[in-house]
């Protein structure tokens, strides 16, 4: 995830030459948003792959709280409804032209 | 301030709600993939291209979209006979055969399920695709991950002005934190 050891051996010198590429943070963090499979060989990535899971479940969850908070506390606040038909509708319409 | 947080917060919440449920699910389908059947809909079908349409990829690939075949045209090949090509749009894809001595275009369509609609419309990115769609797609998805960062942060503000739940909040964001920092710097240096 954070790079690449390339291991040279050179004979006639009798040496290793080690290259370490790293890669980018932004690639790094890119990576590791993907990592969710829980059979890691790795204890840090296995331990990652359980903080990601506890993640997606987490974000299903807020996005459910967060709307049921909304219509118990407030369902008649006149903006909020705007907004929720507004990106409930731009969604339904792109996954329709989509299908 | 209290207040403009506290509608920033719903009103970016709930106008994204579809799209981070998308978000979720998908990353959901993506961790446990044997929970779900991903098998595509396989269909062919030949298509007879008109003879005022020009002899080119491009051309070929307008004439497939006015007759409802529509995506983004990728990895275009010149073959013995023709061309081969392809046409992309989330969930559906369509690789196309075209002959030119015959002027048919033999049309294999992969149509995803829901599950896979939403795996594909995860991993759009970006605005300069060659169909609209995905552009608007883009778009969307930016802004939603823009939201998501204002959503994680006012959250917290907000949570942080409710003093009596400061106690457990602080620990569970430290704990959190702690995690999160750690295992990361971990995996980077290892």
């Amino acid at each position: 995830m954070s790079g690449v050891h390339r291991v040279l051996y050179l004979p006639k010198e009798n040496r290793l030459r080690i290259e370490d590429a790293r890669n980018s943070l932004w690639f790094f963090l890119d990576e590791m948003h993907a990592v969710t499979h829980l059979d890691q060989e790795d204890w840090r990535m296995q331990w990652w792959a359980y903080y990601n899971n506890f993640a997606i479940w987490s974000l299903i969850a807020m996005a459910l709280s967060g709307t049921y908070l909304w219509l118990a506390s407030r369902p008649r606040f006149r903006i909020a409804q705007y907004s929720f038909a507004g990106g409930t509708a731009v969604f339904i319409a792109l996954y329709m032209l989509t299908r | 301030m209290y207040r403009f947080f506290r509608n920033t917060h719903l009103f970016l919440g709930i106008a994204a709600f579809l799209f981070i449920l998308m978000y979720g699910l998908s990353s959901v389908q993506m961790a446990h993939q044997s929970w779900f059947s991903m098998k595509p809909t396989v269909t062919e079908t030949r298509v007879a291209i008109p003879s005022g349409v020009a002899d080119d990829p491009r051309a070929i690939a307008q004439e497939l979209a006015r007759q409802g075949m529509r995506g983004e045209l990728r990895d275009v090949k010149k073959t013995d006979g023709g061309y081969k090509l392809q046409m992309n749009r989330p969930g559906t894809t369509y690789e196309v055969d075209y002959w030119k001595a015959s002027r048919e275009a033999r049309v294999r369509v992969s149509t995803a399920g829901f599950m896979g609609l939403l795996n594909r419309i995860h991993h759009v990115g970006g605005v300069r695709h060659g169909y609209w769609l995905i552009n608007a797609w883009g778009v969307c998805v930016g802004l939603v991950s823009a939201s998501l960062i204002v959503l994680g942060a006012s959250g917290i503000y907000l949570w942080f002005k409710t003093h009596g739940e400061r106690l457990v909040g602080a620990i569970l964001l430290a704990i959190n934190l702690g995690v999160c920092v750690t295992l990361l710097v971990l995996i980077r240096t290892a």
